[in-house]
């Protein structure tokens, strides 16, 4: 049974009744999601450069058609959105996560400039696809350009649909801008042709899930933490031509549990409390208990294995978590259907 | 309080880290301090964005400092983040595996 959550004032199909499933598919072959939650704005005139350098905290060095992952921030430096600022021509697009339509309407309203400011999801619809063979699928409806298609690159197939080489599963991964009428339609043709590949629909919490195991921010998660890039590890998203740098006391870490642990929980080395929980599941992938833990700076730091969070102890590890399929395919020579034939060491990185 | 043991290990640790670190920013020529590399940030695709010439001479640098050699069977997994290439390095070292 599928069931829906709300994500940024947007109800989305978070599973379709069996996330281990569709992790599964995810992590072995393709997932296809639907993201209604995603908001894409084009930011068009002769002001859009200094428009969207006032409004992302990054340098905005990119060319046509490529694109950047950055953050919004609030008044305190901490992420209201997590937002990738495309070059598009001399316009940009801006696709973000974390703000609900009406809030992210009026912050880039209240930035002014000589700029047209055009919703493009009040016209389309997102929709993902993602694993170690979604681009095969993606070149069997689109032709073999859709091979060498470069990580945080985009392209129009058709005048009226966008398609992004993104994603945050660790897998190949392709966000498809389509016509909003259009993308049931389109929906129910990839999970059709997707058959040859056992694809499966996929909900936004198989993406979050793996978006964990492969330490990609969210911030529907530690996004909502009140940390700042540095505490998060996003300074790699920031400049410090734009953003003040503050010193830093506590940082994120990934954690692997002997146990079960769960967000909040203290985490302690021997009798000195160091940080929380801020994320914990058990991974689907690897049957582990992985989570994020917030630590104290000077303890942040992978391999050790004195600490605890309720008893239960807690390694500090170097993310990712997994190891991904993705990087072993080699998309000139492996196909699904041969998918046995590729050399994988497994998903446990260890 | 950090008892020895641990700040040892942690030190450790940290060296090896700031070594890749510092070797980043030698071989890309980035004028920033080397606390600005998130340890678990990609090398790779977003994150810091290296390319495939910034990545040999990554390797070149580190096996030079280190005095070892990093496997070459292993470079997709071990190439991840700063995190995972000083995981690498720290058990050749343990191993006393040297180039």
């Amino acid at each position: 049974m599928s069931s829906e959550r709300v994500l940024d004032g947007v109800s989305v199909p978070w599973t379709f009744g069996d996330l281990e499933s569709e992790v599964r598919a995810l992590r072995n072959g393709v997932a296809v999601s639907l993201l209604p939650h995603l908001q894409v704005f084009r930011i068009a005139g002769s002001g859009a450069f200094d428009y969207v350098d006032r409004l992302v905290p990054c340098e905005l060095f990119i060319h046509d058609g490529q694109m950047k992952q950055t953050l919004l921030l609030d008044a305190g430096d901490r992420p209201l959105a997590d937002v990738y600022v495309c070059a598009d021509g001399d316009d940009y697009l801006l696709i973000s996560e974390g703000l609900p339509k009406a809030e992210l309407e009026a912050l880039l309203a209240a930035k002014g400039g000589e700029v047209a400011i055009e919703n493009l999801t009040d016209t389309h619809r997102f929709l993902a696809l993602s694993g170690p063979f979604a681009w095969e699928l993606l070149a069997e409806l689109e032709g073999p350009g859709a091979i060498g298609f470069p990580y945080l690159t985009f392209y129009r197939p058709k005048p009226d649909r966008i398609y992004f080489r993104a994603g945050k599963t660790g897998e190949f991964g392709y966000d498809l801008l389509v016509p909003k009428h259009e993308a049931n339609d389109v929906f129910a043709m990839l999970l059709e042709h997707g058959r040859a590949f056992d694809a499966r629909a996929a909900g936004v919490g198989a993406l979050h899930h793996a978006a964990l195991e492969n330490w990609f921010f969210n911030i529907h998660r530690e996004g909502r933490a009140m940390l700042t890039p540095i505490e998060l590890q996003l300074q790699w998203r920031i400049s410090y031509e734009k953003i003040e740098r503050r010193s830093c006391r506590r940082r994120i870490a990934a954690v692997r549990a002997e146990a079960a642990i769960r967000a909040g929980e203290p985490v302690f080395c021997g009798e000195t409390r160091i940080g929380e929980v801020l994320v914990a599941e058990r991974s689907m992938t690897l049957g582990q208990e992985i989570g994020i833990a917030l630590l104290d700076a000077e303890y942040a730091h992978s391999g050790v294995d004195r600490y605890r969070a309720n008893e239960v102890p807690l390694t500090t590890v170097s993310a990712p978590f997994v190891n991904n399929l993705s990087l072993h395919v080699n998309v000139y020579r492996d196909r699904y259907a041969r998918r046995s034939e590729v050399k994988f060491p497994g998903f446990d990185r260890r | 309080m950090i008892d020895a043991e641990l700040r040892q290990q942690i030190d450790e640790r940290r060296a090896i880290v700031d070594t890749i670190r510092d070797a980043l920013i030698e071989c890309l020529s980035w004028s920033i301090d080397k606390e600005a590399i998130d340890p678990d940030a990609a090398l790779f695709g977003s994150g810091l964005a290296l390319d495939s010439l910034a990545a040999l001479e990554l390797i070149a640098h580190v096996e030079r400092t280190f005095a070892l050699r990093l496997p070459d069977a292993q470079m997709n997994t071990v190439l991840r983040t700063v995190n995972t290439l000083a995981d690498c390095v720290q058990a050749l070292k343990g191993e006393g595996v040297h180039g």
